[in-house]
């Protein structure tokens, strides 16, 4: 039985998994931790065997991952939360001047209870300088950057990838910088 | 016979000469039309796929979905664990959606006379900064995939190992590498469909937008102007070229904002250059986020920040070399 579930799992990972028997092996996979291990195991092997580790990595991702998810505020309540992502703090100030070339900037809003009319930027920023406090900043990315030094440079990255994704050979995946980084961190 | 003897060493030493030159252009052709094949696919083909993002010992998983018909490109690329977030790709237009912030920010991407084809070809010339060669035959996110390598020539770009299906000419891993052949980022496909229809429907967001509010500048009011104002660069890593000058006017009563950005067609640096002003703190020195390299320093009473996909040695010395030469006639 156990030999059949592990043909499975590897089938599964070299895409040669018949389509009907996905749901009941991914069932299993979801309630069953040792089976989750196999699987990361199997994964593990097959990286290696490619040649596709990182110098170090996490060998308790998944579960950090789920940990982290569980003390994650911002998933439970995220209209709620105005901290956070800060690329977007150059909208409060200068930082933002540098995407503004190619960025209609958009949107924040505290509290989160109007609907979302379309606004023209110039008059919006023209009459109401935006609450710097909004996206206060926690931790940092940069390397030995002050938080509003980092933010300054998020900004000025946001701005650089626009031109840079043309000539570069990663294409939309150059936007995983962006996108990828998570704010909470 | 001794008359014989030089010419026979001099022949042996052309035919060598040749014989290794021609090995080298030969994979080199070879990679770099892998290369042009790969970046053309990334465009134009319909795919779905899960992939890794690695960098300073962090891993990231994103979810990408890219569809090319007859409306053009669309793409919707989102992240899979850690707060969600969505970027959308609607032709020229982006579109990212950060719950973070409740905020939706809307750009118009792409400059198109920065590249008017749209697309980039590997040129011949990239072969001065860059070695091209296919590596070998590998599998990736179980397709066979062919190894193509960028190596860079100097210490002032970064190289590429690049994994590239060999049925689809689609890109499936990337490893950007330092001058030691180390990664210094890593994206990687964990499994990807390809070619087939994408529904409209898996193009839109999945994050409800709602109680976020939208500001979008008037497009027909661009606010980033080609500036032939006195900055320029007067030393650069050999090859690289300026690809344009704008001057951002801000939308607050703030001070202009000068962009320089250079690039040798595949590695891009941009300069920002500001006015001083107190108290507001800016970068000085070197700072770095996976591949970024930031470096910022003041030149005549203004704010110089250069940032960009190349190592540290690249933005240092272009950060050292930004110049001002202040425009002694208005033009008529």
């Amino acid at each position: 039985m156990k030999d059949k579930l592990h043909e499975q799992l590897s089938a599964l990972m070299d895409g040669e998994l018949p389509d009907q028997e996905h749901e009941l092996l991914i069932r299993r996979l979801k309630s069953d931790t040792n089976f989750q291990a196999t699987w990361s195991r199997y994964h593990l092997i097959g990286d290696a065997m490619r040649n596709g580790l990182p110098n170090r990595m996490d060998t308790h991702l998944a579960e950090h991952i789920t940990q982290k998810i569980e003390r994650e505020p911002a998933l439970h309540q995220v209209a709620k939360r105005v901290h956070g992502f800060r690329f977007l703090k150059p909208a409060a100030g200068v930082a933002v001047a540098a995407s503004v070339a190619v960025m209609a900037l958009i949107a924040v809003q505290q509290g989160g209870n109007q609907q979302g009319p379309v606004e023209t930027l110039a008059p919006r920023l023209a009459q109401a300088p935006v609450n710097n406090n909004l996206y206060r900043v926690s931790g940092t990315r940069w390397n030995q950057a002050a938080p509003e030094v980092e933010t300054h440079l998020n900004g000025y990255l946001v701005n650089h990838s626009e031109y840079s994704s043309n000539t570069n050979l990663q294409g939309m995946l150059n936007y995983a910088r962006i996108a990828g980084y998570d704010s909470a961190r | 016979m001794n008359v014989v003897r030089p010419f026979v060493v001099i022949l042996l030493l052309v035919s060598t000469g040749v014989v290794a030159a021609s090995d080298e252009t030969d994979t080199s052709d070879s990679a770099r039309q892998w290369l042009d094949r790969m970046s053309h696919a990334i465009k134009t083909l319909n795919y779905e796929g899960t992939f890794v993002y690695i960098h300073d010992n962090q891993l990231e998983a994103m979810h990408i979905i890219h569809s090319h018909n007859e409306h053009g490109e669309q793409e919707r690329l989102l992240s899979l664990a850690g707060s969600p977030r969505e970027i959308i790709r609607d032709n020229d237009l982006l579109t990212c959606i950060l719950p973070d912030a409740s905020a939706v920010v809307v750009e118009k991407s792409r400059p198109k006379e920065y590249l008017p084809t749209g697309l980039h070809k590997i040129t011949q010339s990239l072969k001065q900064y860059y070695r091209f060669s296919v590596i070998g035959d590998d599998r990736m996110a179980g397709r066979d995939a062919k190894i193509i390598q960028v190596q860079p020539r100097d210490p002032y770009r970064y190289g590429y190992g690049l994994w590239i299906d060999r049925q689809t000419d689609m890109l499936l891993k990337s490893d950007l590498l330092d001058e030691a052949g180390d990664a210094v980022e890593q994206v990687m496909f964990t499994n990807i469909s390809i070619g087939e229809d994408i529904d409209s429907s898996q193009l839109k967001p999945t994050i409800d937008a709602n109680g976020f509010k939208w500001f979008r500048e008037d497009k027909t009011n661009d606010r980033a102007k080609e500036s032939k104002s006195g900055w320029y660069v007067d030393k650069l890593p050999d090859g690289f070229k300026m690809g344009m000058k704008k001057k951002h006017a801000m939308p607050m009563d703030e001070m202009p904002l000068e962009h320089l950005m250079y690039t040798d067609g595949l590695s891009s640096v941009s300069v920002f250059i500001e006015k001083i002003e107190k108290g507001k703190p800016m970068l000085e020195g070197l700072s770095n986020m996976g591949a970024v390299n930031a470096y910022g320093t003041e030149v005549d009473g203004h704010h110089v920040t250069v940032v960009g996909e190349v190592p540290k040695s690249a933005v240092k010395m272009i950060g050292d070399h930004v110049r001002y030469k202040p425009q002694t006639q208005t033009r008529p």
